[in-house]
C-alpha cells in the first residue's frame, strides 16, 4: 500500500465519515479519500472514478497506438496527468509535507492519491441554504437579498453590485482547528491603505482554535475598546456593504456567517438606517430627527421618570401631578422599585421571546402583554404611567436594528436610572457627562466614533447628519475615509 | 486611582442630594392657600389641598390651622394631614383685607425663604371677610382661579397675571408700587374683582372697573378690553388689538405715548366710516377720549394720592433726577383704526 495512504488512514482511523477508495489497473493503483458528508456523491462516481478509470483504461480501445506502448505511457508515472484530463475544473497538486489534507477533505475535496504525488479534485456538495430575505436589516423599499452562510455566494452578491477589479478579494484562514476562511473587500483605489494594513495586521495578529462567526473577529479588532457601543457595523444586506465599499471602507467576510463586518463604524451609521438612501432626501430629516429623538427617549424616559417624580415634582404641571399622583396611590412600592420591577420585567420577557421558538413564542406574548399590562395594573402592583414608561422605551429602542446597539442603550438606560435614583435631574446631569465622555472617548479602528459631530466635520455633518444629501448634488466623498475624493473616479 | 477618586466624588454627591428624596404619594399638593388673622393677631391658615381619586376625578380636601406665624399656622395643618404640605404647586395666594392692609411684607419674607414653594403663584386680597370663606366657596365649586384670572386678563382686561416673584421685585423697585387682583363672592359665585392699590406694602384702597382696565392697558399693555365713547347716535365701540404703551423722560416732564389699534366693533347712526377723513374724525375721537382718560387715571392715583403704580418715581430715579413735587406729564394718544368691519371697502 501507498505510504501517504497509509499515513493519512492512521490519522483518520476514528473519523468514519473519511472514506478510502482504490482504483486499480494491472499494478498501477490509484487511491481516493473523501469525506462521505463533505462531497457530492454524483459527482465523484460521474465524473472523479469514470475519469480516472478512463486513464486508466481508455487505450484498451485505441486500436491506433500500440496497446502496450500506450499503456505504459499512461502508466507511466511521469506521464498520467490529473490535471489535464478529470473531467473537474478545480484540479490541484499539493504538496503534502506543506499542507494539511484533512482541511481539503472536509471542504469537500477527492484526494487522489497515485504513487507520490496527491491531487486535490473538488467535488463539494452545496450544503448552503438559499438566499432569503435579511431578518434583521429590514427595509421598505431596499433590494430583499441577503447574505447566507457560503462565503462564495456572499462574495457573489457583492461582485454582482461592484463590477470593478480595484474591489479585492483577499482571502485567509483563521482558526488552527476551525481553518475558517475570512477575507477582507476593499476598493483599492478608494479605501486608505493605512486602514486596510491597521485590519490586516488585526487579523494576521489573531491566535485562536475556532472563529464560528463574525463576532469573533469583532471583538479581536475591538480589543483595546471597552466601549459599550459596537465600533463595527454587522449587516446582513450587500446593498449596504456595496454603499459601505464606496465610501472606503473595508468588509470582512467569514464563511459559515451571514454576517458581513464594515470597518470603521461611526455612530450615526447606527442611527440611520439603509432605507435613507432609497426614500426622497427631504423626508427622510424628518425620519432622522425622529431617530434621534427615540434614542434619547430609549435612553432617558425612566431616569426622567423616576427624577420627576421622586425629586422634582415642583417641575411638572400640576395637572399631571395629581394624575400621577393618583395613579400610584395604590401601588404599594417606591417609585424605584417599581420601576425596576418593571424593566426587569420586560427585559426577561423581551430574552425569553427572543429565544422561544415560533410555537411557545406567541404563547409567551400574550401572557406578557397581559403581565405587563392590564393585570399588573389592576392588581396594583404598578401604576399605569409607568407601563406608559415602559411602552415608551421599548417602542423607542425598536428602531435600531442592531442588537449591540439595542443592548448598549440598555446599559446606559440602567446607568441614568441608578443615577437618577439617587439624585435626581442632577444625577441624570452627572450621568450625562459620563455617557459624552465615554462617548467621544471611543474610537472605531483609529478613527473617532462619534465623527462628524466630535471632531466636527461641517460639511459631513450638513450632508449625512440629520439631512441626507440629494445623491447627484453629493460629489465627494469622506475625507476621514479616503484620499480619492471625487465620486465617480 | 483616578477613576476610584471620581467615582467616590461622585457618590458623595449623589448622597448628598438623596435626603431631598419625596414619594410623590407623600405629598399633599395645596393649589390655594389662604390667611387670615383673628382678633389676636394669630393666623389662621387655609389649605385646598388636590387630590385625585383612584378614576382620575380631582378632588379637594379643606385644611385649616391657626397659629402665631404663618410658618406656625402652615405647619399645624400637617397635624391634620397623613402626608407633607408641598407648596411648591401652589397656584393661588388670598390674603384678607385686614392683612393686605396692615402689610404683606411678612408673607412675602416666608415665601422667599422657604425653598419648597415657588412664587409663581397669583395673589388676590379677599373682598369678602375672611380669605377661608372665599376658599371655601372655590373648593365648593371646582374653580381654578388661575383659569379665571387669564380669562378675565386676555377678555376684559380688569384683571393681569402677576406671580407674586414679578409683584416683589417691582415693589423692590425705588418708587414703584404694585396692583393687586381681588376676589370675592357675589350671589354664591366667585369673580374676579377690581384691582387693589398698594403703596409700599400696605393696600389702599380699591380701584374702580374702568380704572382696573385703565391700569392695565398702561402698565402690562393688554390688548383687547373695550373702549366706549359718547351714547345712541355717537356711540362708538373698540376692541383694541395692539397696544404700545411707553413711559419716558423729557425736558422734566413724564411722557405717555400710547400707540394703538382698534377695531370698530359698534357705532351708533351719526358717526360715518365711509372716507379717510371721516375715519380720521373718528380715530380723534377715540384719541380724546382716551387721553382724557389717561390724564384723569394719572393725576388720581399718581399725583393726589401719591401711588407709584404706573412707577414715575421710579422713572426719575433712574435717570438720577430728584422727584418733583407737582410731578407734571405729556399724554400722547395715537389710534387707527385696523378694521372698521364695514361691509364695503373705503378704497
Amino acid at each position: 500500500m501507498n505510504k501517504i495512504v497509509e499515513d493519512i488512514k492512521e490519522r483518520a482511523k476514528n473519523s468514519s465519515d473519511v472514506f478510502f477508495r482504490e482504483v486499480a489497473y494491472k499494478d498501477k493503483r490509484v487511491y481516493l479519500i473523501l469525506s462521505d458528508a463533505m462531497v457530492n456523491t454524483e459527482v465523484v462516481s460521474n465524473f472523479v472514478v469514470r475519469s480516472i478509470n478512463e486513464i486508466l483504461r481508455n487505450t484498451q480501445t485505441d486500436k491506433e497506438l500500440d496497446l502496450k506502448s500506450k499503456i505504459e505511457k499512461r502508466l507511466n508515472g511521469d506521464n498520467i496527468n490529473f490535471e489535464n484530463e478529470i473531467a473537474i475544473s478545480k484540479i490541484k497538486k499539493i504538496d503534502i509535507s506543506k499542507e494539511d489534507i484533512f482541511k481539503y477533505i472536509f471542504s469537500g475535496f477527492v484526494v487522489i492519491v497515485y504513487e507520490q504525488e496527491v491531487y486535490i479534485v473538488e467535488a463539494k456538495q452545496n450544503n448552503s441554504r438559499s438566499i432569503m430575505e435579511p431578518s434583521t436589516d429590514s427595509s421598505v423599499r431596499g433590494s430583499r437579498d441577503s447574505f447566507v452562510e457560503n462565503i462564495m455566494q456572499n462574495l457573489a452578491l457583492i461582485r454582482n453590485r461592484i463590477k470593478n477589479e480595484k474591489l479585492l478579494y483577499k482571502e485567509q484562514e483563521i482558526g488552527r482547528r476551525t481553518k475558517t476562511k475570512c477575507a477582507i473587500m476593499y476598493i483599492e483605489d478608494i479605501a486608505k491603505p493605512e486602514l486596510v494594513n491597521f485590519i490586516e495586521e488585526k487579523l494576521n495578529g489573531i491566535d485562536i482554535d475556532g472563529i464560528l462567526d463574525v463576532n469573533y473577529l469583532q471583538e479581536f479588532i475591538e480589543k483595546e475598546n471597552d466601549s459599550s457601543f459596537p465600533v463595527t457595523i454587522t449587516t446582513q444586506r450587500p446593498d449596504l456593504v456595496s454603499y459601505y465599499l464606496l465610501e472606503g471602507r473595508v468588509i470582512i467576510l467569514v464563511n459559515n456567517s451571514p454576517y458581513a463586518l464594515v470597518l470603521p463604524a461611526f455612530f450615526d451609521d447606527f442611527i440611520n438606517s439603509v432605507d435613507d438612501l432609497y426614500q426622497k432626501s427631504k423626508n427622510v430629516t424628518i425620519t432622522r430627527i425622529i431617530r434621534y429623538i427615540s434614542m434619547l427617549l430609549t435612553i432617558l424616559v425612566p431616569a426622567l421618570y423616576l427624577s420627576l417624580i421622586t425629586f422634582d415634582q415642583e417641575t411638572i404641571p400640576t395637572k399631571l401631578l395629581i394624575s400621577i399622583s393618583s395613579q400610584r396611590e395604590s401601588v404599594p412600592f417606591p417609585a424605584v422599585v417599581e420601576a425596576t420591577m418593571m424593566m426587569l420585567a420586560f427585559e426577561i420577557l423581551k430574552e425569553s421571546d427572543m429565544r422561544a421558538n415560533n410555537i411557545s413564542g406567541n404563547t409567551l406574548s400574550i401572557v406578557g402583554a397581559l403581565i405587563l399590562g392590564e393585570a399588573a395594573v389592576s392588581a396594583g402592583i404598578v401604576s399605569p404611567i409607568m407601563i406608559i414608561v415602559v411602552a415608551i422605551t421599548t417602542i423607542s429602542g425598536m428602531l435600531f436594528s442592531d442588537i449591540n446597539v439595542i443592548n448598549a442603550f440598555r446599559r446606559w438606560r440602567i446607568i441614568f436610572m441608578i443615577f437618577a435614583s439617587l439624585c435626581g435631574l442632577v444625577g441624570m446631569g452627572i450621568a450625562t457627562v459620563i455617557f459624552v465622555a465615554s462617548l467621544v472617548s471611543t474610537y472605531s479602528t483609529y478613527l473617532p466614533f462619534t465623527y462628524p459631530v466630535a471632531p466636527l466635520d461641517i460639511t459631513e455633518s450638513m450632508k449625512n447628519l440629520f439631512t441626507r444629501i440629494r445623491i447627484p448634488k453629493d460629489k465627494t466623498r469622506q475625507k476621514i475615509l479616503t484620499n480619492n475624493l471625487t465620486k465617480g473616479r | 486611582m483616578k477613576k476610584y477618586i471620581f467615582a467616590l466624588l461622585v457618590v458623595v454627591v449623589m448622597f448628598n442630594a438623596f435626603d431631598n428624596l419625596k414619594e410623590i404619594t407623600n405629598l399633599a399638593i395645596v393649589s390655594v392657600l389662604g390667611l387670615d388673622v383673628d382678633e389676636e393677631g394669630n393666623y389662621i391658615a387655609t389649605v385646598e389641598i388636590i387630590a385625585g381619586d383612584k378614576e382620575n376625578n380631582k378632588k379637594t380636601i379643606l385644611e385649616k390651622a391657626t397659629g402665631n406665624s404663618i410658618q406656625e399656622a402652615i405647619r399645624n395643618i400637617i397635624d391634620k394631614t397623613p402626608q407633607r404640605l408641598y407648596l411648591a404647586h401652589l397656584e393661588t395666594l388670598i390674603v384678607s383685607e385686614d392683612i393686605a392692609k396692615s402689610g404683606i411684607d411678612n408673607i412675602v419674607d416666608f415665601f422667599i425663604r422657604d425653598n419648597d414653594a415657588s412664587n409663581n403663584f397669583y395673589l388676590f386680597v379677599s373682598k369678602e371677610k375672611t380669605a377661608g370663606k372665599v376658599i371655601e366657596k372655590i373648593s365648593e365649586q371646582e374653580v381654578s382661579m388661575l383659569e379665571m384670572l387669564k380669562s378675565s386678563e386676555k377678555y376684559r382686561g380688569n384683571a393681569n397675571t402677576k406671580t407674586l416673584s414679578q409683584c416683589i421685585q417691582q415693589i423692590l423697585k425705588v418708587g414703584s408700587d404694585i396692583c393687586v387682583n381681588s376676589c370675592g363672592i357675589n350671589e354664591d359665585e366667585i369673580y374676579i374683582g377690581e384691582m387693589a392699590y398698594f403703596k409700599e406694602w400696605k393696600m389702599q384702597g380699591y380701584m374702580s372697573k374702568d380704572e382696573s382696565i385703565m391700569y392695565n392697558i398702561l402698565d402690562k399693555n393688554v390688548v383687547s378690553p373695550i373702549l366706549k365713547t359718547g351714547e345712541k347716535e355717537n356711540l362708538i365701540i373698540v376692541e383694541i388689538v395692539t397696544n404700545d404703551v411707553k413711559f419716558g423722560l423729557k425736558d422734566n416732564k413724564v411722557n405717555i405715548d400710547i400707540n394703538m389699534e382698534v377695531n370698530i366693533s359698534e357705532v351708533g347712526k351719526a358717526i360715518s366710516l365711509e372716507s379717510k377723513e371721516k375715519v380720521r374724525e373718528v380715530e380723534n375721537i377715540l384719541e380724546n377720549e382716551v387721553k382724557d382718560r389717561v390724564e384723569d387715571f394719572v393725576r388720581k392715583y399718581q399725583i393726589e394720592r401719591g401711588v407709584q403704580i404706573l412707577g414715575f418715581e421710579n422713572l426719575y430715579y433712574r435717570k438720577k433726577k430728584e422727584y418733583p413735587q407737582n410731578v407734571e406729564f405729556n399724554t400722547n394718544v395715537d389710534i387707527s383704526i385696523a378694521n372698521q368691519g364695514g361691509v364695503v371697502n373705503i378704497w
